[in-house]
């Protein structure tokens, strides 16, 4: 997971997927494809849904999260 | 002082190009001359995306007060709930009318509680009336740090400052 401008390469470089990169994250990509994205958004509020059942679904099968974040 | 400049400030409205964006650092490192041309540049494009919240936080950081005829008259246009508390919370960020929180109060109670992003919603709605600072609006966010939620909760308690688990 991350938040702050350069963390989403930063995971990604260091090894870390990122919910972008799953099978839910490319189809909703390809469905938010040229939507708006800023808070209040019908996209951004899709990819907060996914986010969400994106960690729920890893802490229900015991997995654990590494937080990247710049300026939080 | 180009177009190339205004991209990098507010760079297409996708998330390819706005996941984990700041503009902070080049805003910050502006010159004044470039500031009245990207200024300027950025009252244009609030006319053409008036809900665009990026184009109004980079206007709030500058502390623009050259904009806010055009805030004024997007938020008079606005017609979608959340959208109007935004507009709203950024003008009294930089003018702190307190016309402004009325507005912000009745557009939040207005919000549609049977949207199915209700909830996601509200976790950038209670942020915006925080912007507020204000006793009315903190008793707002308050009645949400007990909500069936963890998501919303959890942010009701960190922006009145409440320790959380």
């Amino acid at each position: 997971m991350y938040s702050g401008e350069g963390m989403k390469d930063i995971a990604m470089s260091s090894g870390f997927n990122v919910i972008g990169k799953t099978r839910a994250g490319i189809n909703l990509s390809k469905l938010t494809n040229g939507m708006p994205y800023y808070y209040g958004s019908e996209s951004w509020n899709m990819w907060a849904r996914l986010s969400r059942a994106y960690v729920r679904q890893g802490i229900n099968k015991g997995a654990s999260f590494k937080l990247f974040l710049n300026n939080p | 002082m180009n177009k190339i400049l205004i991209e990098k400030i507010i760079p297409k409205a996708d998330r390819n190009h706005r996941d984990n964006f700041s503009n902070i650092n080049i805003l910050d490192n502006l010159t004044n001359n470039e500031w009245l041309y990207v200024e300027d540049e950025l009252i244009k494009l609030l006319h053409e995306f008036p809900e665009d919240s990026l184009i109004y936080d980079t206007l709030v950081h500058k502390q623009s007060t050259k904009c806010l005829s055009v805030m004024y008259e997007n938020l008079i246009n606005c017609k979608k709930e959340f959208f109007q508390l935004m507009i709203a919370s950024k003008i009294f960020s930089i003018n702190q009318d307190i016309e402004m929180i009325k507005s912000g109060i009745k557009s939040f109670n207005n919000f549609d509680k049977a949207d199915g992003y209700y909830n996601y919603t509200l976790i950038s709605a209670l942020s915006l009336l925080k912007d507020f600072n204000n006793e009315e609006t903190d008793g707002i966010i308050l009645k949400f740090i007990q909500y069936n939620d963890s998501s919303v909760s959890f942010n009701a308690k960190r922006l009145l400052g409440f320790p959380f688990q």
